[in-house]
């Protein structure tokens, strides 16, 4: 094995993102990372690029085709399609984002903790992740929706709680790899604290794998979240979401206007394999990224 | 009579900047009964010769030049007869034991399984590996037969896929860095089986290690690669007081000895260089105490040398010179 | 000769390790068909394995002793015991003259302990962090231990490098980028940075081309004579035992089997192991001789 040490070989330190090179030179990475930061911009965006107020229900204008004023055209109440979709952006991505942030936070100290300390702590928070991993997560979102009432806060939180074994036992067991490799042990026998240890060594290591499953959950989170919508659990009408719309669309389908179910439920599908394909770029690059 | 005959193998690997060379226009014959050792520190390319003689390349590889066993050329063999090749006329036995055997197998149905594809009655099949466990060594066979990998030691282990190597009655054995992975007393131990069972049967074998001393104590020659370059083949016993390569010379005087403490150890500036990293002129030259201008531009080709072949302008001006111990002694001034 | 104190001595050093899975000796035994009525139920998974037994040496101040073995020897687990990443059974360690207790300890008594011992490991490829340039990496340890300008600590980095034989440009470039032997010299780099007084080699050069093992057994010897530092070296190949250590004592199944000068031991062994173990060292002349029938190796 030997390993090229060429003189110009001068690679700053990137201590998160996978080597900048590799990766952006990937089309599927650059398609769907633009996508994606598409879809971000029309959330935050939103008020100011959507052509009508989403919760404007003409009566005059249902069920229409698309038009000038009325770009994928009116559904079921006269409501602007291409405004709901925008605005259902926001409450579609955001939820999921939170769902990720907190689920990857928790996930990733009790993951580093218990690799760290090992024993009997490791042993107890491997326990619990079991057990909390038997319960479906929309099982335990219908739980919190029954007891604290529908809407983004309760579900989210559910599915939060879901999430967290799954990224925990992952990133622990990347953790623990690393815990056990010469240099961890030589930090320790140099006198680091052991929080400087998991905070400068472990986490920037185990970092690349934690985006990669970060941005893979995202996709299971949206669909999950949508899933709560459409069973009514979640945000309620008039409230666009994406979820929703799939939901109160339905009896339309019938009607023979497909539309709002169909163009919520493609937005869906499309915003789950960007980050899809994205988080499988990420881990292929990760792997060849690996010293 | 040649069993194996490498002429001109020149192997490219894909990169990302492009196909990168890792053997350049290796030639190199082993006659019947032979044993060849193909020294080289990491990177040399010898482990990738051994490979190409049994066509186990990397996926993608570009191979120019010509591998002939037997008569047959290896390269352009098809699937059938390569796999009767791989079947009948060679065998090779790898660096780590463990990683070259089905764990979740016993070692009998391991042994057995070559010789049943062969065609031969599964008792028969059960019979000769019978007989090569004992002739390695190993005691209690019919217990180790039924035992599967994980119970048994690396020594052991070793011992046993060299009794599958030699199942299969190969011309050619192709050994990569066999004892490597073991305790030197073990080394010793497999070496010797290794060696009474090939010379018994007459076997044919290239010898791949990084290990010099140890590759003159069981081969007849010793074939010396550097960055992909055969750089020199010559008979065992003269390696030590007049190589004929520079490097080989160096090599042998960097090692440490037993027998006594040098002051300071011969140490070859620089590092080992990769293959696709040699410029124009010899491959060694960056490193060797003894290069000229010359050296840097032109690259040497292997050519014949008394009873030895060697890639060096200087070959004939520094002999006497390199000799391991004499370097050795050089470094105190 | 000045008697002084040793840098590092162990006394009657013990590691017991408890199996909670079966011992392969315990599968075989299944294997043969013993079967769980001919075993006793106490058996099944309190059996311990010793690691170390009573193990006992010194190290004297600017001296070198190797600690010589195959796999299975115990003399890795010493080491790691003397730095701390493992915790003895019983005995005692004494590092510049203060006890090293078994008890588990903080974080500011581990950071006073580093400045008395440190290790490098054997394998180049990972006892680095692959996120950290090798500034970061030896600017880490500086910041810990003293307290410098960043102008003094700067020019302490260059100056480590350069000590270790490497080119101040490699600072900026992450391990990726460098040869085995030169990740070996910045492990050495780091472990010199906290001063310590004795570096604790762990088969360091094991992992190493032989060219480039000539070159960090000469820069070891070169630190040798420009610190001072004792080293402690764990090693399975006796000529570099041999070249490097003026002390050998040889471990076997975790107990020593011979001690005493390098020159003596290897020159002249006592023991039937230690014979062995030279007649088993390839060198110009020498054959391969079987020393044992192959199911002595398998010692369930």
């Amino acid at each position: 094995m030997t390993i090229v040490a060429t003189p110009a070989a001068t690679r700053t330190a990137r201590r998160w993102l996978p080597s900048r090179s590799s990766v952006l030179r990937d089309p599927v990475v650059v398609v769907t990372s633009l996508f994606i930061f598409l879809l971000v911009c029309v959330a935050v965006f939103a008020p100011w690029i959507a052509p009508h107020d989403p919760n404007y229900a003409n009566i005059l204008a249902v069920n229409q085709g698309p038009s000038a004023a009325h770009w994928l055209g009116t559904d079921s109440f006269g409501q602007d399609l291409a405004s709901r979709l925008f605005y259902g952006a926001r409450l579609s991505l955001l939820g999921p984002a939170l769902i990720i942030v907190i689920a990857t936070t928790l996930g990733t100290v009790l993951a580093i903790a218990a690799a760290w300390f090992g024993g009997a702590f490791d042993q107890a928070v491997s326990r619990v992740a079991d057990i909390l991993f038997a319960f479906p997560g929309l099982i335990l979102a219908m739980l919190a929706v029954a007891m604290f009432g529908p809407g983004l806060i309760a579900p989210v939180i559910a599915l939060s709680i879901s999430y967290t074994p799954y990224l925990m036992r992952v990133i622990r067991s990347e953790a623990v790899r690393q815990r056990n490799l010469p240099y961890v042990a030589a930090c320790y026998v140099e006198g680091l604290p052991a929080r400087t240890i998991c905070r400068r060594h472990l986490l920037p290591n185990v970092a690349p794998l934690l985006l990669v499953q970060a941005t893979l959950s995202f996709g299971y989170a949206l669909v999950d979240l949508a899933a709560v919508s459409y069973l009514g659990l979640g945000v309620q009408p008039p409230t666009a979401e994406w979820g929703l719309m799939v939901s109160t669309g339905q009896s339309s389908i019938l009607a023979g206007y497909p539309e709002q179910s169909l163009y919520a439920g493609a937005m869906i599908i499309l915003t789950v394999v960007a980050f899809n394909l994205l988080g499988d770029r990420l881990a292929i690059r990760r792997g060849v990224d690996r010293v | 009579m040649n069993v194996l005959s490498i002429d001109g193998l020149s192997v490219d690997l894909p990169g990302p900047e492009g196909p990168r060379r890792v053997l350049y226009d290796v030639t190199l014959d082993v006659a019947e009964g032979e044993a060849v050792g193909l020294a080289g520190e990491s990177g040399a390319g010898k482990s990738m010769t051994a490979r190409a003689v049994i066509r186990l390349l990397p996926r993608g590889a570009v191979t120019s030049g010509d591998i002939v066993v037997n008569g047959a050329s290896v390269l352009a063999m098809g699937t059938v007869a390569l796999r009767n090749y791989r079947m009948r006329d060679v065998a090779m036995i790898f660096q780590d034991p463990r990683a070259a055997i089905n764990p979740v197998r016993r070692i009998g149905d391991f042994l057995v399984e070559a010789l049943v594809e062969r065609g031969d009655p599964e008792a028969k099949a059960l019979e000769i590996v019978t007989g090569l466990l004992e002739s390695v060594g190993i005691k209690d066979v019919s217990r180790r037969l039924r035992q599967y990998p994980h119970e048994l030691s690396g020594g052991l282990l070793q011992r046993v896929m060299i009794a599958a190597a030699l199942a299969i009655e190969p011309k050619l054995l192709l050994a990569d860095e066999p004892t490597t992975a073991l305790d030197v007393t073990t080394q010793s131990d497999v070496m010797v089986n290794l060696d009474t069972q090939r010379r018994e049967r007459g076997l044919a074998m290239i010898f791949v290690t990084h290990d010099l001393e140890l590759a003159s104590a069981v081969c007849d020659r010793i074939a010396v690669m550097y960055a992909g370059f055969l750089v020199e083949d010559s008979p065992a016993e003269g390696l030590h007081h007049a190589a004929l390569h520079p490097y080989t010379a160096a090599l042998l005087a960097s090692r440490p000895s037993v027998a006594a403490r040098e002051r300071r150890l011969v140490a070859i500036p620089g590092r080992p260089l990769s293959p696709f990293e040699v410029g124009e002129g010899c491959s060694f030259a960056p490193r060797c105490p003894f290069a000229q201008d010359r050296c840097r531009v032109e690259r040497p080709i292997l050519r014949k040398v008394g009873v030895g072949r060697v890639a060096c302008h200087r070959t004939e001006e520094l002999q006497g010179q390199l000799d391991a111990d004499q370097m050795r002694a050089n470094v105190h001034g | 000769m000045v008697d002084a104190a040793p840098v590092l001595e162990v006394i009657g050093l013990t590691k017991d390790f408890a199996m909670r899975r079966d011992s392969r000796a315990q599968r075989a035994e299944r294997q043969a068909g013993i079967g769980l009525l001919g075993r006793r139920l106490a058996s099944k998974s309190t059996s311990t394995v010793t690691a170390v037994d009573d193990v006992s040496f010194a190290v004297l101040p600017g001296r070198s002793l190797a600690i010589v073995g195959e796999s299975g020897s115990g003399k890795t687990t010493v080491a790691r015991m003397i730095v701390g990443l493992e915790r003895p059974t019983t005995g005692r360690i004494i590092v510049s003259e203060r006890e090293r207790s078994g008890r588990h300890v903080g974080s500011r008594e581990r950071k006073r302990r580093a400045r008395e011992a440190q290790i490098i490991f054997q394998d180049p490829y990972s006892s680095l962090d692959p996120r950290m340039t090798i500034r970061r990496c030896i600017a880490e340890v500086l910041k810990l231990h003293f307290d410098q300008s960043e102008q003094e600590r700067n020019d302490r980095i260059d100056q480590l490098i350069d000590q270790v034989g490497l080119d101040l440009r490699h600072g900026d470039v992450l391990p990726r980028a460098l040869s085995g032997g030169q990740r070996q010299r910045v492990a050495i780099a780091r472990a010199l940075a906290s001063e310590p007084r004795v570096l604790i080699c762990d088969e360091a050069v094991a992992s190493l081309d032989v060219s480039i093992q000539a070159q960090v057994l000469n820069l070891l010897s070169d630190i040798r004579d420009q610190t001072g530092v004792s080293y402690l070296f764990i090693s399975h190949d006796l000529a570099v035992v041999r070249q490097v250590s003026d002390d050998v004592i040889v471990m076997r199944s975790g107990r020593v089997v011979e001690r005493g000068p390098t020159e003596v031991v290897l020159q002249t062994p006592e023991k039937p192991y230690t014979k062995r173990l030279l007649a088993a060292i390839p060198r110009e002349g020498w054959r391969p001789t079987a020393s044992r029938d192959a199911d002595l190796e398998d010692e369930n």
